[in-house]
């Protein structure tokens, strides 16, 4: 197993998604100074493509960023990375999604004008010179075949990581264990795994990953998320020290998780 | 039955008669063992609904070093019933590979007392892992209220499966994809576990929010007026840090632009 699990984490993108939760610019930075000194090594801050208010927002958050990586989320969509490269991130992250049903339904199009899309907005990135992530959104219910063509596709653009979402958290920690591990033998970049909480079993998918081969793991403080939430970060420094341990400090953890609580709502107290 | 729930036993104090006889018949109509309080084995027997008292257990710390390996390599014998805890969050997920191996497990509804949840492994282990269909598991959020009236205690409005907010939709790209199509976002249809979903409004809103609502109302908009609509609420979201009820983007409608219905 390694060692070094890194952290990224998406309290101000997914988990800023739920109904609910709003955060001014201010807890915005507060927030990032928490995580920034817990030493999570990539913070995912938001989407540039929501506009310019969005935009502002993460300009302000970029100045506090002292050891952590910035990272912006974009749409398979030209203009989304033309936003993003308005907020100067670290890194750009593009999110795919890669299940039929998702890209017929949602996106109206196909696996191979899909593959297109990807092709230009990953070679748009890269020759604006940013390092990219990629995420493959509703991974789950995908198709193994098509998530080995895109990682062939991929090969060219060099991303840093790509990350398996189980976007709706179907998964129960055997499928996480198997899926990933044969993602593991395609895949040549390293694995970033992504968990919903709606089986009550986010933080056990990725404990399942992390020994499967998963390097990077996704995670918010407070398990803040859509429906059910994401993987709780404390929980999981807590599950990594029992394990092989963490750089992360317990003590630093909380301390951040203590910061977001002020600016969400009670009913985001632990779960029972 | 593989699972056996003894939220029962957690109780503390007295009831009143009539509502524990009520859960314990909503219990029985769910395909599980259930765990009696000795105290009230003589009283459930009278009503006829007595179940199997299960004595042997064995309360197993989880080797989270190996918690996939572990999985289904141990399983108890058939006297035995694993009885996993929640310190580290990871009861469900041990529960539901026990189960999947054949083995038995205790478990307890939402988790109650840190134990695994029941309604948890009934719908990983059962419903998504071998495609059973369960009809009753319609009665859950009746179990969660009449529980959380007998014990004061709160369910987290976001609690997988039972939480009732987990089927409240928000974001502009999530409610865009719901209405094309719910299976892209929900890991499970809502009915199944008795629940349903809900388009509500606030910050992360977009201009497909508002039509909808508009929609569900019958009110007509131009355009204009949709993108002034959604100026506001996504405003008043942010100013509130909740999603507005309906009355209150009824009320915006009225007062802003004179549409009131």
């Amino acid at each position: 197993m390694e060692n070094k699990v890194r952290f990224v984490d998406t309290t101000l993108r997914d988990g800023a998604q739920s109904p609910g939760v709003a955060f001014t610019d201010a807890e915005q930075i507060d927030i990032v100074r928490a995580l920034d000194n817990c030493g999570i090594d990539i913070i995912e801050v938001g989407i540039p493509a929501m506009g310019l208010g969005e935009q502002n927002s993460i300009l302000k958050m970029k100045e506090y960023f002292a050891h952590s990586k910035l990272l912006v989320w974009n749409r398979i969509v030209a203009s989304d990375i033309e936003a993003s490269i308005r907020c100067l991130p670290d890194i750009i992250h593009i999110s795919l999604p890669v299940s039929e049903r998702q890209i017929s339904y949602k996106l109206h199009k196909n696996y191979s004008q899909v593959k297109k899309m990807l092709q230009e907005c990953a070679y748009k990135a890269k020759c604006l010179g940013y390092p990219i992530s990629i995420g493959f959104e509703d991974a789950s219910r995908a198709n193994e075949i098509f998530l080995a063509e895109l990682l062939e596709t991929l090969c060219e653009f060099e991303p840093l990581q790509i990350r398996y979402a189980d976007t709706v958290g179907i998964l129960t920690p055997m499928q996480a264990y198997k899926k990933v591990e044969s993602l593991k033998n395609l895949c040549p970049f390293a694995i970033e795994f992504h968990g919903h909480n709606d089986l009550g079993f986010a933080l056990a998918n990725t404990v399942a990953a992390i020994q499967a081969g998963a390097t990077i793991v996704d995670t918010t403080l407070l398990g803040l998320g859509e429906r059910s939430g994401n993987c709780d970060f404390v929980k999981l420094v807590q599950v990594l020290q029992k394990m092989n341990g963490t750089s992360i400090s317990f003590k630093e953890a909380l301390i951040a998780q203590n910061i977001l609580k002020k600016y969400v709502s009670d009913e985001w107290g632990s779960l029972l | 039955m593989q699972i056996t729930d003894c939220t029962l036993c957690l109780l503390p104090g007295s009831y009143e008669q009539e509502s524990l006889v009520e859960l314990n018949m909503l219990f029985t109509s769910l395909p599980i063992t259930i765990e009696y309080p000795e105290k009230m084995e003589s009283t459930f027997k009278d009503n006829g609904v007595l179940r199997k008292n299960n004595k042997v257990m064995s309360c197993l710390p989880p080797k989270i070093d190996f918690l996939i390996p572990y999985f289904g390599k141990n399983i108890k014998k058939h006297n035995e019933i694993l009885f996993p805890s929640n310190d580290l969050g990871l009861a469900g997920a041990i529960a539901c590979g026990e189960v999947l191996a054949g083995g038995r497990v205790r478990t307890s509804f939402g988790g109650f007392n840190n134990m695994a949840a029941t309604e948890e492994v009934l719908v990983a282990a059962y419903v998504l892992e071998r495609g059973q269909q369960i009809e009753q598991l319609k009665i859950l959020p009746k179990i969660a209220v009449l529980l959380q009236k007998l014990t004061g205690m709160g369910i987290p409005l976001h609690k997988p499966i039972i939480g009732e907010n987990i089927f409240m939709v928000e974001s502009g790209i999530h409610v865009d994809g719901i209405l094309k199509n719910p299976e892209l976002y929900e890991p499970f249809p809502p009915e199944i576990v008795g629940q349903n979903r809900r388009i509500v409004l606030g910050s992360h809103s977009g201009r497909v929010s508002i039509k909808e609502k508009l929609r569900e109302f019958n009110i007509a908009c131009d355009e204009k007026t949709v993108d002034l609509l959604l100026q506001y609420v996504k405003a008043e979201g942010k100013r509130l840090k909740r999603h507005l009820t309906d009355a209150e983007f009824l009320s915006i409608v009225g007062r802003k632009y004179g549409k009131q219905s």
